[in-house]
């Protein structure tokens, strides 16, 4: 109940944002312009409305995440919020999973906002929401929820800066953690293997949620794709949200 | 029965690129009883904050321990117990005051219709009546100041820790505040009030404990205080030429002097008895003669002094010494 209360509140202040309502015209006028700008592909021109509305939906979304997650954290201490709650009865590990809820229900309530605006657009170009754009969108948002998780764990120890920081290199390591495990197997020597194989377990593969290409070329996902998917977000984000909890309760608030 | 007790806290910062660690709290003992107004007067950096955040849970002693309503440390039962007051008030500034309280009453593990109900009573309380639906980040300093008294008193605390909470608030607002303090403590609350303004804590307050060099440097009970007499007369003499009187050795100071209206500190000895004869035979006259009690401010303001002599390094003892003396 707690953790519902604080996620409602973090919800709340979210929403209050202007920048969120910038982040999201631009969005939507991006994939307004691509419908527009699309005729000049001659021949492509569905597959550039698909392409660039499904990037703008994950772009602005893991950009939000940062933006507004990272200033939460900090200004909830700045201004003394963050002790008056943990003055009340409620745990550390309840405040974290309420702040972590509360982003997911912006970024959720976000992507879902920009999904709408990307389907009009591509019924507005004559061509039919698949499955498969309708699976990118849900993966995007299991994207949001580990990227969240871990903004949250940056965010907990860093300052607004670092923990940004920290986030966007995950997330832009775990766009090509895939090639670190190749370059792990083509590695000599044991040790650089070792490193490499292990930044490949440890950091986000988020590459796995990325299914744009099938989505745009119509193929085909192999069967229980979704559903080992999801198992692995919500596993990698849990273990990271463990860790942040781990590393809160630790902290003092000064 | 003591329902907050601290032995031997101790609390130091790490600070500087190097972290070097400055002690805040050395070995800090605090008793408070229950039902009891408990001022908590120290000069600023004196470390008030940082034993209620101590006392809190929000920071970690570095030894000692903190026993609150008999129970070693603050969990989340006995902060349930607790209404705090910080520094910053912390409220949510995208909220209105009902919405704050909402959260804190939720916070707290009470029912929606008691949320309200209480809120609503709250806000009339502090009286906020007429802005309830206005925005916090709207509100002023002593508006946020008096929401902030609110939230701290939603639980219906047994224990009240509230820091510096006069600040901020202007001299109807101060009013109001000591009034409501002084309710709470008869309806059997106990508080712990810190500040360094020392009026403040005369008004409502039954002990004070006077914090300076990371101890508790003193602990009286305000009327004990107040039962001291300094052996000093404040005396208002009226009709007498200035000049005479100053050729007069009474061994005290003027002061203020007014068309022939004067008011003269001196010791309340033999002098005195000298200074009232002259004050006849110049055939002036006598309005009061007041003997000067001990003043709380006077406490606090020797007992830092005292604590910072005793904590000073060689040499500096002698330098304060003479400045004082200048």
């Amino acid at each position: 109940m707690r953790v519902v209360t604080l996620a409602k509140f973090t919800l709340k202040s979210y929403l209050q944002e202007k920048i969120l309502l910038v982040v999201m015209l631009f969005a939507a006028l991006l994939m307004l312009s691509s419908y527009v700008l699309s005729p000049l592909a001659v021949g492509a021109q569905q597959k550039i409305v698909v392409d660039i509305g499904l990037a703008a939906i994950s772009i602005f979304a893991v950009s939000l995440i940062v933006l507004l997650g990272a200033g939460s954290f900090h200004l909830e201490k700045e201004r003394g919020i963050l002790r008056a709650l943990l003055a009340k009865p409620i745990s550390r590990v309840e405040f974290v999973l309420g702040k972590y809820a509360g982003t997911v229900a912006m970024v959720s309530i976000v992507v879902v906002l920009m999904a709408s605006v990307h389907m009009l657009v591509i019924t507005l170009s004559g061509s039919d929401v698949t499955d498969n754009m309708l699976t990118a969108v849900y993966l995007t948002l299991l994207e949001g929820a580990i990227v969240t998780a871990l903004l949250t764990l940056f965010a907990s120890f860093s300052s607004p800066v670092l923990g940004s920081f920290f986030t966007i290199s995950c997330v832009v390591a775990g766009h090509f953690s895939s090639d670190l495990l190749t370059f792990a197997e083509r590695m000599g020597g044991t040790t650089p293997k070792i490193v490499a194989a292990g930044a490949y377990y440890l950091l986000p593969n988020l590459e796995l949620l990325n299914v744009r290409s099938e989505a745009v070329h119509g193929l085909a996902l192999p069967e229980g794709f979704v559903l080992g998917v999801t198992f692995y977000a919500v596993a990698y984000a849990a273990v990271v949200l463990y860790l942040a909890t781990l590393v809160f309760r630790a902290k003092e608030v000064s | 029965m003591a329902i907050l007790e601290l032995h031997a806290v101790q609390k130091s910062f790490r600070s500087g690129f190097l972290g070097i660690r400055t002690p805040v709290l050395k070995g800090l003992d605090l008793s408070v009883e229950a039902g009891e107004v408990y001022g908590f007067l120290g000069h600023n950096g004196a470390g008030k904050s940082t034993t209620m955040k101590v006392i809190l849970g929000l920071l970690k002693p570095d030894a000692g321990r903190i026993v609150v309503f008999g129970k070693e440390g603050a969990g989340r039962e006995t902060r349930a117990r607790i209404g705090y007051l910080g520094e910053e008030v912390g409220l949510y500034p995208h909220v209105n005051a009902v919405e704050a309280l909402t959260l804190v009453g939720e916070l707290c593990g009470m029912s929606r219709s008691q949320t309200r109900t209480r809120a609503h009573d709250l806000i009339e309380q502090v009286g906020l009546s007429d802005k309830r639906a206005v925005k916090i980040k709207h509100y002023s300093k002593g508006m946020r100041q008096r929401l902030g008294i609110a939230t701290a008193l939603m639980n219906d605390p047994e224990l009240l820790l509230l820091d510096e909470p006069y600040s901020g608030l202007d001299p109807i607002g101060r009013k109001h505040l000591r009034e409501l303090l002084v309710d709470l403590k008869r309806q059997g609350k106990t508080i712990l009030m810190s500040s360094h303004i020392v009026p403040d804590v005369e008004a409502v307050c039954d002990r004070v404990g006077i914090l300076s060099g990371g101890k508790l440097a003193r602990l009286m009970n305000l009327h004990e205080v107040y039962a001291g007499e300094t052996g000093e007369v404040e005396v208002t003499i009226a009709g007498v030429d200035r000049r005479r009187l100053q050729a007069v050795d009474y061994g005290g100071t003027e002061l203020f002097s007014k068309e022939g209206l004067m008011i003269l500190r001196c010791a309340g000895d033999r002098k005195l008895q000298n200074l009232i004869a002259d004050v006849y035979s110049s055939q002036g006259h006598v309005i009061e003669v007041k003997p000067l009690r001990t003043r709380l401010e006077d406490v606090f303001v020797d007992a830092v002094r005292e604590a910072r002599a005793g904590e000073a390094p060689r040499g500096a003892n002698e330098r304060e010494a003479a400045l004082t003396r200048r």
